[in-house]
């Protein structure tokens, strides 16, 4: 049911590496291998413009994109059960996070990032679980790194409000997975350009 | 969860990303919700009971009418946040004690009490560290009532938790204090999730919503007053 890459991945001890730097590319395909600063055309574009809170609001907002267009598409493997209610209600939440964040980019003065065309290595309901897993797990770790460095605090409570969610739908898909739903007494954080880097293999060339 | 629903400012998506929107833009709009997170009342709360719990020789850092703003607001949400921690604490440990739950019920409250005890541990340690005074642990008492009542408490008791924590991130000062304040509520949230699913309740309880609700800091200490013995 797992798929292979993240299976393979997670076995590798990589020297030098920081264990959430590892979690995120170990959660990933084997594309994400290549190195935390091979970021694509689209992150540099989202990266080119305002600066500031508009900057780290648009990060938000690329990675709520993905997340979105992930419940998408796995509903449309045939989703069953529990997995499948959680599946539509975690599409309804991240559209709601895409919303907000298109709002607050542009109340940042900022323009949002269009968004790209995505692509998941998913094929059924085990493997949609344990990557919806990953991606949330890693959600939580980009908003909780990217997060204080928001000047605005209106942005603050936002991303906070948005990171509470992903981090539940983060617990409900472990379980879900047969994983322990908080596997740590803190979440850890990572960089914007490391969650990028993660979140590249699933964005279409 | 009605300390967080009583703290619900807007209600529909549209209002709430209008709200946001305007947030961002007026300035006056932030002071007043700033005011509204962590305002004079909350502080007056606050330190009422701390006064309750502490006993007459503790005093805490928050104990004025005016709440302290800057390195003194953040000793005292770390103190505020300290003190849910040792409720949380407790209240795991009671249960585990009780004997009441069983199977992967007793696994996880052994596993989410030893995540609040780190969070104990750590908080404590970062306001010592500041050469500040935490506050003393509060006796507590809880109702339990067999493992499907206790489950539906720890969950009332873990969304508070989250939310609270939602309560004071635009509040605190200190980006340090920021960042491990946010990797505390993530988990709380994380022990919501679980323990709503185990209570067949919704893991994200906002309605549909994808925007979690925050709790300001005096409903918090409203809700909790009941498992603080006197």
């Amino acid at each position: 049911m797992t798929p292979q890459p993240v299976r393979r991945l997670g076995a590798i001890e990589v020297h030098g590496m920081t264990r959430s730097a590892f979690l995120v590319r170990s959660a990933l395909t084997a594309g994400a291998l290549y190195g935390g600063h091979a970021v694509g055309p689209f992150a540099r574009r989202a990266f080119a413009q305002g600066g500031g809170d508009a900057e780290i609001l648009n990060f938000g907002l690329m990675l709520q994109y993905l997340e979105a267009d992930f419940y998408r598409q796995g509903l449309e493997l045939g989703l069953t059960g529990q997995v499948r209610t959680l599946a539509t209600d975690f599409r309804e939440q991240e559209q709601d996070h895409v919303t907000t964040l298109t709002e607050a980019v542009t109340g940042a003065g900022g323009r949002p990032v269009p968004k790209p065309r995505f692509e998941f290595p998913i094929e059924d309901q085990g493997s949609f679980v344990t990557l919806g897993m990953t991606l949330e797990d890693t959600g939580v770790m980009a908003f909780n790194g990217a997060g204080p460095k928001l000047k605005s605090e209106a942005a603050l409570l936002g991303a906070g409000r948005i990171v509470q969610v992903e981090a539940r739908q983060a617990a409900a898909l472990r379980l879900a997975a047969m994983e322990k739903p908080a596997p740590d007494a803190f979440d850890e954080t990572i960089e914007m350009k490391d969650a990028l880097a993660a979140a590249k293999p699933f964005i279409e060339k | 969860m009605s300390a967080a629903d009583r703290d619900e400012p807007t209600g529909d998506d549209a209002v709430r990303a209008g709200a946001m929107h305007r947030l961002l833009r007026d300035d006056s709009s932030r002071k007043r919700f700033l005011k509204m997170t962590g305002g004079t009342a909350a502080a007056g709360a606050f330190a009422v009971l701390l006064a309750a719990c502490a006993g007459e020789e503790e005093e805490a850092t928050v104990g004025k009418d005016v709440p302290p703003t800057g390195r003194a607001g953040d000793f005292a949400i770390l103190n505020f946040a300290l003190m849910l921690e040792y409720l949380e604490s407790d209240f795991y440990e009671k249960v585990v004690e009780s004997g009441m739950l069983s199977g992967p019920a007793l696994d996880m409250a052994k596993a989410f009490g030893e995540h609040e005890r780190e969070h104990v541990v750590t908080l404590k340690t970062a306001i010592e560290a500041g050469g500040e005074k935490p506050v003393a642990r509060p006796r507590t008492t809880f109702p339990l009532d067999g493992q499907r009542e206790i489950l539906r408490l720890a969950a009332q008791v873990e969304n508070l938790g989250a939310a609270a924590y939602l309560g004071q991130a635009t509040a605190i000062q200190s980006e340090d204090v920021l960042v491990t304040a946010l990797s505390i509520h993530t988990v709380e949230a994380r022990h919501a999730a679980a323990l709503n699913i185990a209570t067949d309740q919704e893991p994200v309880p906002f309605g549909g919503a994808g925007l979690a609700r925050p709790a300001m800091m005096a409903a918090v200490l409203e809700t909790v007053k009941p498992f603080i013995a006197s």
